[in-house]
């Protein structure tokens, strides 16, 4: 039986000669080495070498100079916000006609920010790229980010109609000024008015944690069959998280990106979740890691849930579906305040330029044109934050007839937040690990794999090794 | 007897000779031919995977210059990493439930179709196709539609008036839904199986025939031995794809692991490590590490094989 494979459907295995242990052998090593590198080489993509140098300057001209070349600039997002962009882009490329811009949308936000990374790494970051309070540290700090302040300073790019809680946003843990916000957002409630007005229930109480998980207790059983109260956003939502610490008084995180508040709390907060949950008054575990991110799938806007922590500016995207099943209206409710502090936190969006750009002026020129431009805030109509320049935003709430669905209650909501001194976070450079540790702890909570107590510990453990890595 | 060798020998220096020539005239158009494979195996292959094993001793957060910390990453995994462990459990249920299940049904499906079927290609390239989509994104995210709430399989068992879980959404089931993901790639399995299937002689089916095997006695006492070189290459190859499963935990999973921990397959952890938390010196320990084990995996299998494996070129 030393037969060669060379008939039938052997012969797909091209090669008529060998023995079969030949064959078998070296396609067996053969594969070993390739499948060994193959995993490697996704990681060794990604390494490159030296470290850009973050330039400040502080010449008067800094950032000004001919407009023109090709300016690279990437953003997140897909659909309608693409559109937007685009009008923006255009009505910039016709006021600077020498200037071509190389505009890339990532459609969704963790695989932006996975990508962005890579091209740090690698020192080819585009000129521009979109940024967030989130995550901007991670860039600052590893000096992947130039600092803007020269660029502020000699006129280039101009921050004089922004309120100055917002231009501190995209501040670094150094002071200096490493974002243009151009869209400010928060986190805050969402109901469907129509719902809790039908089960007999008035607007949620959102002055207090305890008065809210009793109304939230209360309406479970007065939903339509299939309705929850309420989504479990113990694990998988942050600034609920920020909300429940801002709120008792305690920071988020220390100057050091460690986790700043005591473990007591963190006890206490997923206890809050737990009660609920266990009392059905929240989806099950077991429909958390199935909730859509596309905001036309998720929870509130299929009808599944009542209640749920939703940015502001994306009622229109999720209102959508619901009119049209005729499922209700929803509506925006603020993050309790207390005399300790403010659940409120604005998580701005907004403009870097990167380390390795070489073409500031026209970046800067891009920049402070999106910024400020009537007719370009008019065509990006706040579609990712409410436009951050306080005259283009009474503008916008005064004539709203360029805005989509439900931006102008958003916009409304956002200028309340604003002039309410919302907190703002120091955000870790590692932040994306703690978001990973908050999820997958809880998720152990929530599927009994883990002790409320066991989780926490585990979570603290997980997110201070981040913040020292 | 000794001229005779003699002239072998002569003969054979002459060949030598004459192939030293051929070397010599056309060599360095030969190494122009492989100069762009070279490049990419020097370039693409083997530089970054020594620089990865650089990098495993480092510090390296993508953005600045790698830091020397020693064994700091290899302590860590052995001595401090419990999220490694769940990951390594994970990964050896995966391995250990895919790899057999993949075997059998393709074993079971080639042996069906190596009975003279007519349609044989039609069925054949059928069968082959899932192993071309199997591994892409879009697969993998029909797959989360397939097994959600919603999906088509608890469509299926509402008609029979069952209610399904959501199945990826639940620790116990999650992982078996990538195992399937997984099995449902069998093509190439098969058409290799079915390959070796056609190189075993008839002659020794009908002489056990004679003596009066059963089909039990011939799959056992035949099939089983003469196929047993295929049965490794299979297996060789399906233990170091399995290991290295990452695009299916990913999508299902949103990159998390989750359901709690149930979906959080080594790859993914390793992917976890380097790009959520800029820790890419301790993902490339992580990777060397498993490129160790499957490695020594492989040298045990091929160890272990002159027990089992009957390559029928045996004295």
């Amino acid at each position: 039986m030393g037969g060669s494979i060379d008939g039938g459907p052997g012969r797909w295995l091209g090669h008529s000669n060998w023995t079969r242990r030949e064959l078998l052998s070296a396609a067996g090593k053969g594969a070993l080495l390739a499948a060994s590198a193959g995993g490697l080489i996704s990681i060794l993509d990604a390494c490159g070498g030296g470290s850009p140098s973050s330039s400040g300057g502080g010449s008067k001209s800094a950032g000004k100079g001919p407009v023109n070349g090709s300016l690279a600039f990437s953003w997140w997002g897909a659909g309608e916000r693409n559109t937007h962009t685009q009008n923006v882009i255009n009505l910039f490329q016709q006021k600077y006609p020498k200037v071509s811009v190389q505009g890339v949308a990532v459609g969704n936000f963790t695989t932006y920010w996975e990508k962005l990374t890579v091209e740090a790494a690698a020192h080819n970051l585009p000129d521009v790229p979109q940024m967030q309070v989130r995550y901007m540290q991670a860039y600052d700090t590893r000096n992947a980010l130039r600092a803007l302040d020269d660029l502020v300073a000699s006129g280039a790019i101009d921050v004089s109609g922004i309120p100055k809680v917002i231009v501190d946003s995209g501040r670094g843990p150094d002071g200096k000024l490493y974002m243009i916000p151009t869209g400010s957002a928060t986190n805050n409630w969402t109901y469907n008015e129509t719902m809790v007005g039908n089960a007999g229930m008035k607007a949620p109480p959102v002055g207090s944690w305890s008065d809210l998980q009793k109304w939230l207790l209360a309406i479970k059983d007065k939903l339509p069959h299939g309705v929850y109260a309420s989504d479990l956003l113990g694990g998988s939502d942050d600034a609920v998280w920020w909300a429940w610490v801002a709120t008792h008084g305690q920071p988020v995180f220390t100057k050091s990106g460690k986790l700043g508040f005591s473990k007591k709390l963190m006890v206490d907060y997923w206890n809050w979740w737990e009660t609920l949950r266990k009392a059905g008054a929240t989806v099950p575990a077991s429909m958390v890691s199935e909730e859509s991110t596309n905001n036309a799938d998720t929870y509130l806007a299929l009808g599944t849930v009542a209640f749920t922590e939703s940015p502001a500016n994306q009622i229109g995207a999720k209102q959508a579906p619901l009119t049209a099943a005729g499922k209700g209206t929803l509506k925006l409710a603020p993050f309790l305040k207390t005399s300790q502090g403010n659940g409120q936190v604005l998580v701005n969006n907004g403009m870097s330029i990167a380390a390795n750009t070489s073409n500031l002026a026209s970046a800067a020129a891009w920049i402070n044109f999106f910024t400020n431009d009537a007719a370009g805030a008019k065509a990006y109509a706040s579609d990712n934050g409410s436009v951050s320049v306080t005259k283009l935003l009474n503008a916008q709430i005064a004539d709203p007839t360029v805005l989509g669905p439900g931006v102008l209650e958003y916009l409304q909501f956002m200028k309340q937040v604003i002039a309410n001194q919302p907190t703002i976070i120091d955000f870790p450079p590692n932040y994306n690990a703690v978001v990973l540790a908050l999820g997958n702890n809880y998720s152990n909570v929530s599927f009994g794999k883990a002790s409320v107590a066991s989780a926490v510990d585990a979570f603290f453990s997980q997110a201070n090794a981040a913040a020292t890595s | 007897m000794t001229i005779g060798n003699g002239a072998k020998v002569a003969g054979a220096r002459a060949q030598g000779r004459r192939r030293g020539r051929w070397l010599g005239a056309d060599g360095p158009a030969a190494y122009l031919f492989l100069t762009p494979w070279l490049v990419g195996l020097v370039g693409i292959t083997l530089g970054p995977l020594l620089a990865s094993l650089a990098l495993s001793f480092t510090h390296y957060d993508l953005f600045n210059n790698p830091v020397w910390v020693g064994l700091a990453n290899y302590q860590q995994m052995f001595l401090g990493d419990p999220t490694l462990l769940q990951s390594i459990r994970v990964t050896i249920t995966y391995v250990v439930v895919s790899v057999p299940a993949i075997l059998v049904l393709s074993l079971a499906l080639a042996m069906l179709l190596n009975r003279g079927l007519q349609g044989l290609t039609v069925y054949r390239a059928l069968f082959y196709l899932p192993s071309l989509l199997g591994g892409s994104v879009a697969i993998a995210v029909l797959w989360k539609q397939v097994f959600g709430t919603d999906g088509m399989l608890n469509q299926v068992l509402l008609v029979f008036h069952l209610h399904g879980p959501t199945w990826i959404g639940i620790p116990s089931t999650a992982l078996y839904t990538l195992v399937m993901l997984n099995v449902w790639q069998f093509g190439a399995t098969m058409i290799i199986f079915l390959a070796g299937l056609r190189q075993i002689p008839q002659a020794l089916y009908e002489s056990a025939q004679v003596d009066g095997a059963g089909i039990v006695r011939r799959f056992l006492h035949i099939t089983i031995p003469m196929l047993s070189p295929v049965i490794f290459f299979n297996g060789v190859l399906g233990l170091i794809r399995a290991f290295q499963v990452f695009t299916s935990a990913y999508v299902i999973s949103n990159g998390t692991g989750q359901p709690a921990g149930s979906t959080l397959l080594y790859s993914l952890y390793l992917y976890q490590q380097g790009f959520a938390d800029y820790n890419m010196g301790y993902a490339a320990a992580m990777a060397w590490a498993l490129l160790v084990f499957i490695a020594g995996l492989t040298g045990l299998a091929f160890l272990t094989a002159r027990f089992w494996v009957f390559y029928g070129d045996q004295g």
